[in-house]
């Protein structure tokens, strides 16, 4: 061991050092009989226990009366030997084997208390003189009433009458068993009367069932959703909901499915209390924003952990089909995310593929069709005859108000001016003078006057066009198809010993906007077999292969009129120019406006794998291979060791093409003249292979009412990213879209880069007779990222729960079936240093934080160096504090909840401070260190009501409401203010790390049309201004937080006769956004089509009480200066699922050869309701609550979240 | 036996894989293409690296704002945007339009206050580390020598813009505060603000030094900066200070070696290819390549200078036109229509009568190197000192100190092909002729606009269009001056001299970072 170094390797030394000290007593072991030795220890035991119980007797022969309601029948025994005084001799196993007992008697004999107790059990009981011995009930012994029963059938079906196919019914204490078939049905031979038949069916209740010997065996199972004795996936292993002390939101399959995004993520939303999920990009393959209880850096970031089938995971959230996943756990508090240490400072998603559950293969079809469109309408433009009046309108102001014309001079001089401001004049054919517009030219002023400031429209003006042809929205939106499809064939092998799931899924879904699609193939193999009795192996192979085209809808779109068309039209304007190569319409670049966007509309509207337009396009191609593979090895003394291997390749190819044929300076013949300066081709090439191998020692052991159980592990993680790209220019063949075509001006980079992670773990679990759990976790991460002596992070939690429905004095409460409390408090940290853009967004991650470097920076082909990163070594782990305290309640059978408050306190952030501007150099912006305290707190309520639960009929409903409070607590740099598009914002103590902080607006003056803002007035009050110029940040007050107060969601779900229906609404509170698009929407602005709908309440003419300043034409900014004016309180509902289905009836789909067959409909996102909907803008933006459309973090901007329409089948066979 | 033998091994193996990892090395990561700070900075190659950097940055400003802020090349359009002869138009928004009509927005909070201070603190500091690694760096006195001439002299160039954008002109706010003096990579992060006048010292020092290190230095190219850029340099810096005969010598140094003034066809043919060319009389200038530039920023995009067969739109030429920039009435009336300088005409083809009444003026022009594409790429070169200026340096020094001022004043005004040139001998109205022909001669250079009205304590007057003066200012360009009243008959704007609106405040990051400045540290953001 004489590689280790000292800090590394102490935790490492120490873990030998155990290992040694269970050496010698392996050894020792070996050298006896391991099986008498077991044996020897058990008997003790049982000689112990019967010692205890062996009291004398006292008044044997009486009476005894007895009510208790699912009690331990160890507890019903120690009651009758109190009323009777009787003693008991029996052996801690064997009584462990037996089931609770209910039992309610008054005053009977001893012997047919024991009768009552012993019904359905497994074990039986003697009587010999005062002593009753319990014993295993002999399964081979006929007793005088009990007779060979050749044949037991029966059926299995769920609680909606539908058969189970696939089921296992089995005699508990013996091997025989069969499985339903396709109907449910089964048929059992050798059981006997008294015999326990046990029925099992993963993701349903088991039951055990005492069979009386008579008639066929009708079960219903009931499905274990979040049901308190649900196993749950968390940190390293399973836990029963029940005995967990830490804080879980558990999303299962079936709510999953119902939401049609191109990922897991998106689905995420409004499932779980505590979990925020945005989805703030509306294309195809977008992404998705998620945080889990607030944001704790001061850079924004909140990506949480995420973890596929126990193994971190690194890749595209959009490369994991959503039909593969069984279960998500969102981890949340301490106790729950501690165990993985440094990365679950923002919480942990953990994320269960299906596994094979039943012998019979089953096999497993959907597929749906929709369609999609935008959640939030599109706004109408104004027409043509519109845009040239409010333009004319802007003019006029400019000159009468503000330069002093009269009014007939100044409407002389917008009608003179207005069609050069909106229109460039060209020659036609004929070399006269004209323009092109949906107006047919005529040589005289578009726009007349009536000398009082009132413009009209010259009459003589005819238009010469087809709405739908100068309709950008309709140019770039359109309803596509949306498909998916699923197929997955699982079982188990006979003996169960061997389970497999074999999944593969297509989804095409084409977006709304543009030439956007998604396209997505998944495979997943997922097998497990326990090879020997001692030694469990198993793996899970997934392949997800998708391309994306990430053409859209952008900011061009705004700043287009209906003065113009986005398709070119001849000089003459008589026609439209076409592509002599495909037919189709070419694109105008600003052939005959002033204001072009420099960008078009349509822009990216070709494809990388089909182009036959030759148009730019912007495709990526993403491929994953992610695999898990586990060995699990049996020890004695009921250890289990378990090693888990899992590799993620993630690679992704971005393909860019700017066109050779279309663009500013196109040429007749269109479509097939190649630009002068020819397309240009961008290759971006992304690889990232995660490695994590983790080894785990756990132990599991029971004495009498204490349960332990143990894990010690120890983990390794390496992250590995190479990345390359290349551009050339000067492709000048046409239908050539690579590299290898471009001729000129190339250029090109590489890079790689590694962080690792290694990492050793314990947690230690107790439960004291299914009322007391207590739990403690602990672990080491050593981090990369930091300097060797920094570079050790310790992390522990400890919880507590408190099962109060077990107790004694509660028992009885008949209204309470489950009552419990739990608490728990620890710690994770957070290694990642992200940087804060200067907009206050997130930035990028910095790996190698410690280190002072040089980046290159060449100048004309010289080499130049430049300081990137200042050194420092003493920056070390940010550390989060957490506290969770929660009360989860079942009553009146039918009503679960829980009620959960938690903090996070988060202190030493992981910061790149800012330097003062003049200390800066070279790149370096900031000094990385541990700077500033957040905390984030909030009250999360879940709450799920069976209201109606009849044969026919069934009305459920789930509700979750979280609240937030995110306040920055300590920030040693001071306050500062940052801004981004227009929005401008304040970090300071006391405040989220997202308030809006501007000035207040004072509204319209309405004696001259000016925005006027409120100012201090220098004596310590507040005065009104129109002068932009004397407004400081001293007048600045706060607006808000960006980040919503609450929210939550509401499902409804209703089952009948074969229909079910559910809608879940979600909601948002109290957040507030600054939306940017409203600016460009309301203002009058050079080459930006104006809203009328949003318009009409501007002002005119003096006296005029109006919302709108004044609109000028040669000054757009000063009637749209930042303000609180553009601040809105951001509440919404929003429908985000309505699915309508109906199940075939059993007989009908067995006919067409299927066991079971379901049809549905489905819509997400279908109303918005709230105050942004009127602006024509979605409620759902970036983290900055800013809806700027310059990144794609607020996409949402112009294109808004997707209003989706799906219909399918489910097919099992 | 068999199973606790397996226990062993499978608890064996994590164990010993752990430590075959490479126990310390796999926690050992680093930057694929970072240099290490420590093996660039006792390495002379390296630190000539640097160097190169801190150039790129200077001339560029890569990472830093955009347009008028585009490193020096840029700052030659904010500098002369602040004076009287540009017209900028609004059509293309950003902060060449903000230089232009003065937004009162131009305060600390709203970013534009910083750009200048960032950029030069950013080229500061590196070229610190260089002056105070290189005693202790393994390399020859030469080479050691050279790159701490250049060091120098742009700590000197940088010092010297700074002092101009953020405090009144030397001679009177000799005693003010100036700007933070960051001469050492050991100086503390927070720093106070130095008086102007020791400003004026470290740069003097600096460029004085830097001449004397670079005095046996040959550079290969027009971009180094060796010691005749340092005398014109020093020349400027002492026309600033008013130390006249420091000035005529630097200047006359500077211009002995450049004085082959550029003839009528190398003028006409515009500025874009100074370098290529060889004008004999380009002392210092920079390029914009394939490589290192700065997109459609340029001022050459700025310009409407096109020629009018190309059309009108800002995508019809063979570069992407802004249609921003014109020269303004008053300033087209300073020329002989024969002179060589006068390239003056109007886009009466432009539908827009904001467009089709102005001058457009082509010293600017460049159509674009992209194989004469209609839109190709700005490529040009920029002139950042020459001859002409050293020649106009020595009329105005000489002209203070009793020198023959007006010989060299005509020497350019006929190399130019005035023929009106002037014969003030001297007092007043010679100065006056001198700071016509500055600006006549040296528009968008940098060196005349608002950097000149506040050495030459002059006010800021424009004059907006009429009906009867179409060619004079867009009320933008007025309105948000003082004096400006809409209904006069020549409604006029104003700034007297010295107003603080042509200063820059300090940065609002750099007010809330450095713990050494109050609140009181503050520039005033108008008023004299």
């Amino acid at each position: 061991m004489i590689f280790y170094t000292k800090s590394l390797c102490r935790p490492l030394a120490a873990i030998a050092k155990i290992s040694l000290m269970i050496n010698p007593v392996f050894s020792r072991l070996s050298e006896v009989n391991k099986n008498k030795w077991i044996m020897r220890i058990n008997l003790i035991v049982v000689l112990l226990t019967s010692a205890i119980l062996q009291v004398s007797a006292a008044t044997y022969g009486q009476n005894v009366t007895l009510k208790h309601d699912r009690v331990k029948l160890a507890t019903v025994l120690n009651e009758i030997r109190k009323q009777t005084g009787v003693d008991f001799v029996f052996s801690d196993k064997i009584i462990a084997a037996a089931r609770p007992v209910s039992i309610n008697v008054a005053n009977v004999s001893l012997e047919a208390a024991l009768e009552e107790c012993f019904k359905n059990q497994p074990v039986t009981f003697t009587i010999d003189h005062k002593m009753v011995t319990i014993e295993k009930r002999p399964v081979s012994f006929l007793g005088m009433d009990q007779l060979i029963i050749a044949r037991l059938t029966g059926t299995v079906k769920d609680t909606d009458g539908l058969p189970l196919p696939g089921a296992s019914i089995a005699i508990k204490g013996t091997s025989k068993h069969v499985i339903t078939d396709a109907e449910g049905k089964f048929v059992l031979d050798g059981a006997q009367k008294g015999d326990l038949i046990v029925i099992t069916y993963v993701g349903f209740v088991p039951q055990e069932i005492a069979w009386n010997g008579e008639g066929p065996l009708n079960v219903k199972l009931a499905s274990t959703v979040q049901g308190l004795d649900d196993v749950i996936v968390v940190a390293y292993g399973t836990a029963k909901k029940s005995t967990f002390t830490g804080s879980v939101a558990v999303v299962g399959a079936d709510k999953l499915s119902k939401i049609a995004g191109s990922g897991f993520a998106e689905a995420l939303q409004g499932m779980g209390s505590g979990v925020n999920v945005t989805n703030n990009e509306g294309n195809p393959g977008g992404d998705t924003r998620i945080q889990i209880r607030g944001i704790a850096s001061m850079s924004g970031a909140s990506k949480p952990l995420y973890v596929v089938d126990g193994m971190p995971y690194d890749g595209q959230l959009n490369s994991i089909s959503p039909s593969d996943i069984e279960s998500i756990s969102v981890l949340k508090d301490a106790a729950a995310s501690s165990l993985y240490g440094s990365r679950a400072a923002n919480g942990v998603v953990m994320i269960t593929t299906k596994k094979g559950k039943s012998s019979k293969p089953q096999i497993n079809f959907r597929s749906a069709w929709g369609t999609s469109d935008n959640a939030v309408g599109n706004p109408v433009k104004a027409n043509p005859a519109e845009q040239l009046l409010y333009t004319w309108e802007g003019m006029y102001n400019d000159q009468f108000y503000k330069y002093g014309m009269t009014k007939a001079k100044a409407g002389d001089w917008a009608s003179g001016n207005v069609l050069g401001k909106i229109l460039k004049a060209v020659n036609n054919s004929a070399g006269q003078p004209s323009y092109v517009s949906p107006f047919k030219h005529i040589n005289e002023n578009y726009v007349l006057h009536d000398g009082n400031g009132n413009p009209y429209l010259n009459p003589n003006l005819q238009m010469v066009w087809n709405p739908s042809d100068y309709d950008v929205n309709d140019a770039v939106y359109s309803r596509k198809l949306r498909q998916d499809y699923g197929l997955d064939i699982s079982g188990a092998s006979s003996d169960g010993k061997t389970n497999y799931l074999f999944s593969g899924s297509y989804l095409d879904d084409k977006g709304f906007a543009s030439n956007q699609y998604f396209k997505r193939y998944t495979f997943r193999t997922n097998v497990t077999t326990q090879a020997t009795d001692w030694l469990q192996l198993g793996g899970n192979i997934a392949y997800s292969g998708s391309r994306q085209n990430s053409s859209g809808s952008m900011r061009a779109q705004i700043f287009t009129t209906t003065m113009s068309s986005p398709w070119l039209r001849n000089v003459d304007n008589t026609d439209w120019v076409y592509s002599e190569k495909t037919g189709e319409r070419m694109f105008d670049y600003g052939s005959y406006i002033n204001n072009f966007f420099g960008i078009h509309p349509l822009n990216n509207g070709g494809d990388y794998w089909n182009n036959p337009n030759d148009e730019d396009f912007n495709n990526n191609q993403r491929n994953m291979i992610s695999t898990r593979f586990f060995a699990n090895v049996k020890l004695p003394f009921d250890l289990n060791f378990r090693s888990s291997l899992g590799i993620d390749n993630n690679s992704t190819k971005q393909f860019l093409y700017g066109s050779a044929v279309h663009g500013s300076g196109q040429m007749a013949p269109y479509g097939l003249t190649v630009l002068t300066s020819g397309g240009n081709a961008t290759r971006n090439n992304t690889d990232v292979t995660s490695l994590t191998w983790n080894n785990l020692l756990t132990w599991n052991k029971k004495f009498g009412d204490h349960s332990f159980s143990a894990l010690a592990g120890q983990e390794l993680y390496n992250n590995n990213l190479l990345y390359n790209n290349a551009y050339g220019e000067g492709i000048m063949q046409i239908g050539q879209f690579e590299l290898n075509s471009t001729t000129k001006n190339w250029s090109n980079g590489s890079f790689r880069d590694r962080f690792s992670l290694s990492s050793y773990l314990g947690k230690v679990d107790y439960n004291f007779q299914d009322k007391y759990y207590l739990s403690a976790s602990f672990r080491a991460d050593g981090s990369s990222r930091f300097h060797p002596d920094n570079r050790w992070g310790s992390f522990f939690s400890a919880g507590a729960s408190w099962r109060i429905s077990n107790e004694n004095f509660i028992k009885d409460v008949n209204w309470i079936n489950n009552l419990s409390l739990r608490g728990s408090y620890g710690t994770n940290g957070n290694d990642k240093l992200t940087t804060r853009n200067a907009d206050g967004s997130p930035g990028g991650e910095i790996l190698y934080a410690y280190e002072g470097v040089y980046e290159d920076d060449p100048m004309y082909g010289n080499p130049g160096l430049r300081p990137s990163a200042l050194a420092t070594p003493n920056l070390k782990w940010e550390s989060n504090k957490q506290l969770n305290v929660a009360v989860d309640f079942t009553i009146f059978k039918g009503i679960t909840g829980s009620v959960e408050y938690y903090t996070r306190n988060s202190s030493g952030l992981l910061f790149q401070k800012p330097l003062p501007l003049s200390a800066q150099a070279g790149s370096v912006v900031g000094l990385n260190t541990n700077l500033g305290n957040i905390r984030n707190s909030g009250i999360e309520v879940a709450l799920g009501a069976e209201l109606i639960r009849s044969k026919d009929f069934s009305w459920k409903i789930d509700a979750n409401i979280s609240t937030l409070k995110n306040e920055v607590t300590y920030l040693p740099a001071g306050a500062f203010t940052f801004s981004n598009r227009a929005a401008t914002y304040k970090l300071e103590e006391g405040h989220s790390i997202y308030d809006f902080f501007m000035v207040k607006n004072a509204g319209v003056n309405p004696d001259n049309g000016n925005m006027r803002y409120w100012v201090q007035d220098g004596s310590g009050g507040w005065k009104t201004t129109e002068n932009y110029a004397e407004v400081t940040t001293k007048d600045y007050q706060y607006g808000g937080s960006a980040l919503p107060k609450a929210y939550g969601a509401v499902t409804n779900s209703f089952d009948w006769a074969g229909f079910d229906l559910s809608f879940m609404f979600y909601y948002s509170l109290g957040g507030k956004m600054f939306d940017y698009g409203y600016i460009e929407r309301t203002a009058l602005r050079g080459g930006v089509g104006v809203i009328p709908d949003l318009v009409q309440d501007r002002w005119k003419n003096p006296g005029d009480q109006a919302k709108f300043p004044k609109w000028s034409n040669d000054n757009y900014s000063d009637t749209r200066r930042g303000s609180d004016f553009y601040v809105f309180n951001n509440s919404f509902l929003r429908l985000r699922n309505l699915t309508l289905g109906f199940t075939l009836p059993k007989e009908v789909s067995k006919k067409l050869g299927m066991s079971s067959a379901r049809i549905y409909l489905a819509g997400n996102n279908l109303l918005t309701f709230g105050a942004a909907k009127n602006r024509f803008s979605d409620p759902e933006t970036g983290v900055l609550g800013n809806n700027y459309n310059g990144n794609a973090d607020t996409d949402n901007g112009v294109q808004g979240s997707r209003r989706i329409y799906m219909g399918g089948i489910q097919v099992s066979f | 036996m068999k199973i606790i033998y397996k226990t062993v091994l499978f608890l064996a193996i994590p164990v010993l894989m752990t430590g075959f990892a490479g126990c310390k090395k796999f926690l050992d990561t680093k930057s694929s293409t970072a240099t290490s700070d420590g093996a660039v900075l006792k390495n002379v190659t390296q630190l000539n690296m640097v160097l190169n950097s801190a150039y790129k940055k200077l001339y560029f400003n890569n990472g830093g704002a955009d347009r008028a802020y585009s490193g020096l090349a840029g700052l030659q359009m904010y500098v002369d945007l602040g004076g009287a002869d540009i017209l900028s138009h609004t059509n293309m928004g950003g902060n060449q339009v903000t230089s232009y009509t003065f937004e009162p927005t131009r305060t600390q909070i709203t970013g534009n206050s910083d750009a200048i201070w960032s950029m030069m603190y950013k080229t500061i500091n590196q070229v610190n580390a260089i002056i105070t690694a290189l005693p202790n760096a393994d390399g020859g006195a030469e080479e050691k020598a050279q790159i701490m001439g250049q060091a120098k002299a742009i700590r000197a160039v940088c010092y010297f813009h700074l002092i101009q954008n953020y405090q009144q002109t030397y001679v009177l706010a000799k005693n003010k505060p100036g700007v933070i003096l960051r001469l050492s990579a050991n100086d503390p992060v927070s720093m106070p603000r130095s008086s102007v006048e020791a400003c004026y010292q470290q740069i003097v020092t600096d460029l004085r030094d830097a001449k004397a290190l670079l005095a046996n230095f040959q550079r290969q190219n027009k971009w180094t900066i060796d010691k005749n850029v340092i005398s014109g340099q020093l020349a400027r810096v002492y026309l600033v200070m008013n130390d006249w005969p420091n000035a005529l010598a630097e200047a006359t140094t500077a211009y002995n070696a450049y004085s082959q003034l550029m003839t009528r066809e190398q003028y006409r043919s515009g500025f874009d290819k100074v370098i290529t060319k060889a004008y004999p009389e380009i002392m210092w200038a920079m390029k914009y390549t394939e490589t290192d530039n700065i997109g459609g920023s340029t001022q050459f995009n700025f310009w409407y200078n096109q020629d009018e067969k190309y059309g009108e739109g800002f995508t019809d030429g063979p570069i992407y036109a802004f249609l921003s920039f014109f020269a303004d009435g008053k300033y087209e009336q300073l020329f002989e229509k024969t002179e060589d300088r006068y390239q003056f005409w109007k886009r009466t083809k432009n539908a827009s009568q904001e467009w089709s009444t102005k001058w457009a003026y082509d010293k600017y022009k460049h159509y674009g190197d992209a194989n004469g594409a209609v839109q190709g790429n700005t490529r040009p070169e920029v002139s950042l000192m020459r001859g002409s200026e050293m020649l106009l340096i020595m009329a105005e020094a000489a002209a203070h100190s009793g020198g023959d001022a007006l010989t060299y004043l005509n020497r350019l005004q006929r190399a130019r092909g005035v023929t009106a040139v002037t014969t003030a001998a001297g007092g007043s109205e010679l100065l006056e002729a001198i700071y016509v022909e500055r600006r006549k001669e040296l528009l968008c250079e940098g060196v005349t606009g608002f950097y000149d009205l506040l050495r030459l304590q002059k006010p800021l007057l424009r004059y907006q269009e009429t009906a009867t003066y179409r060619e004079g200012h867009y009320t933008w360009g007025v309105n948000q001056l003082n004096g400006y009243i809409a209904s006069s008959a020549q409604p006029s704007g104003t700034l007297l001299s010295n107003d603080y609106r042509f200063i820059s405040q300090i940065p609002q990051l750099e007010m809330t970072n450095n713990e050494a400045l109050k609140a009181s540290d503050q520039n005033p953001f108008s008023g004299q």
